[in-house]
């Protein structure tokens, strides 16, 4: 008796299917309109907790976010400050570029300096590999460095303008006439000028000299101290202090050769 | 009338897990359970009958074919009156087989159904998902929710 049950229903079931395939029956509308609200209730409690389950996940993963974009905001910081020094040293290369020579050769990093206090001399990261020559002038942004007097395959030896045996031709950047820098270290020029050029304090000098070894106009020291010339005497001296700072030079620019 | 407050409830249950679980997961078959605990306490014939009008009504709510879970569901209770004349539903080891054997011949009969309609580009392997979800989380409420429908229906009759 239940077996043909069983047979019976299996097998209604089975022609109710076929025979309605094709047309998706629902149930009827009064019907359907009773179960609804409690389907519908049901369905909305549970997205309702579903969605505070999410909040709440979502919560955790804000935390975790937000530490993770405080990490990348920190190292963001840290690549800004990097671009801003990146920048202002590409500015002031620029600036050497636009203000003194097109021709550079090459920025080259200052590794090391002539320890021994009698000399004032750099030694640049790059050498002859790199171009650079006995000869090319050095500069930075603030003004004349020196010349290269020494290169190796890899480096190269600046001599400075405050070395005792450096010597480079000025001019005071806002009236005629020519004089001779002499190095004096550790941080001083001792400047010449003829009786008939007329040099005070505060002068800018810059490079000058005709045929010289740099390009003109390029700032070489302010003028400190003028010494009076002796009667008869036809040169006098000024004390000059160098426009660079060097020891706070980090990178220079090499110039090609005039 | 507590059949009746029961069939409330799996409704209610059934729309709640539908809406709380997310779109990769099946929601437990609590029209399985709702026959699972019905079946013992009618008698077989009637059993089978209101296997097949639950599964009819599950059918025609859910838009779907019609028949198909109307003859998964009888066979589920069949299987459930048939194992349980051979093991021993007052044991809990003896109802889980039942249950399980229940459970896998509902699914033969939505096979089946499938196969009679000749939806043949749907095999088992494309339902081994839905399967295996609805198996887990059906054997995870089927505790509690037979222990509920024992407190609502009374005592079920063993002996089919």
């Amino acid at each position: 008796m239940v077996r043909a049950v069983w047979l019976l229903l299996v097998g209604l079931g089975l022609v109710l299917a076929v025979t309605t395939a094709r047309t998706a029956p629902m149930l009827a509308p009064e019907v359907l309109g009773r179960t609804a609200p409690l389907f519908a209730l049901g369905q909305r409690l549970g997205q309702n907790l579903r969605a505070a389950l999410t909040a709440l996940a979502d919560r955790r993963d804000w935390r975790s976010e937000a530490f993770r974009l405080k990490e990348e905001n920190q190292a963001l910081k840290q690549r800004a400050l990097k671009l801003e020094l990146e920048n202002a040293r590409l500015r002031r290369v620029l600036n050497v570029r636009e203000t003194q020579t097109p021709a550079v050769v090459a920025v080259a990093p200052v590794i090391a300096e002539d320890p021994s206090g009698l000399f004032r001399r750099l030694v640049l990261g790059l050498g002859a590999e790199a171009g650079l020559e006995v000869g090319m002038p050095v500069t930075s942004a603030e003004g004349l460095v020196g010349v290269i007097v020494e290169v190796t395959p890899k480096t190269a030896v600046v001599r400075t303008v405050v070395d005792p045996e450096s010597a480079v031709g000025v001019r005071p950047a806002r009236a005629p006439g020519r004089g001779i820098a002499y190095g004096r270290p550790p941080d001083r020029l001792k400047v010449r000028f003829p009786r008939e050029v007329a040099v005070r304090e505060g002068d800018l000098l810059v490079t000058g000299a005709i045929g010289g070894l740099f390009p003109e106009g390029i700032p070489v020291g302010r003028v400190v101290r003028v010494e009076p010339p002796a009667p008869g005497e036809l040169l006098y001296w000024a004390w000059a202090k160098p426009a660079v700072r060097f020891s706070l030079l980090e990178e220079v620019v090499v110039l090609r050769r005039l | 009338m507590a059949a009746a407050g029961l069939f409330l409830l799996t409704l209610f249950l059934a729309s709640f897990f539908s809406g709380l679980l997310p779109d990769y997961a099946a929601p437990p078959d609590f029209w399985f359970l709702y026959v699972a605990a019905l079946t013992p306490r009618l008698k077989p014939s009637w059993a089978l009958v209101a296997a097949f009008g639950v599964g009819l009504f599950a059918d025609l709510a859910g838009g779907g074919y019609l028949g198909l879970l109307a003859v998964g569901l009888v066979m589920a209770a069949y299987a459930l009156l048939g194992l349980s004349t051979w093991l021993h539903p007052e044991e809990p080891l003896g109802r889980a087989v039942i249950l399980a054997g229940a459970y896998l011949a509902k699914w033969l009969g939505v096979f089946l159904v499938i196969y009679v309609l000749g939806l043949f580009l749907v095999g088992p392997l494309d339902f081994l998902g839905t399967i295996l979800s609805e198996a887990l989380l059906t054997a995870l409420l089927a505790p509690p929710y037979l222990y509920l429908a024992g407190l609502l229906l009374g005592d079920a009759d063993h002996a089919g």
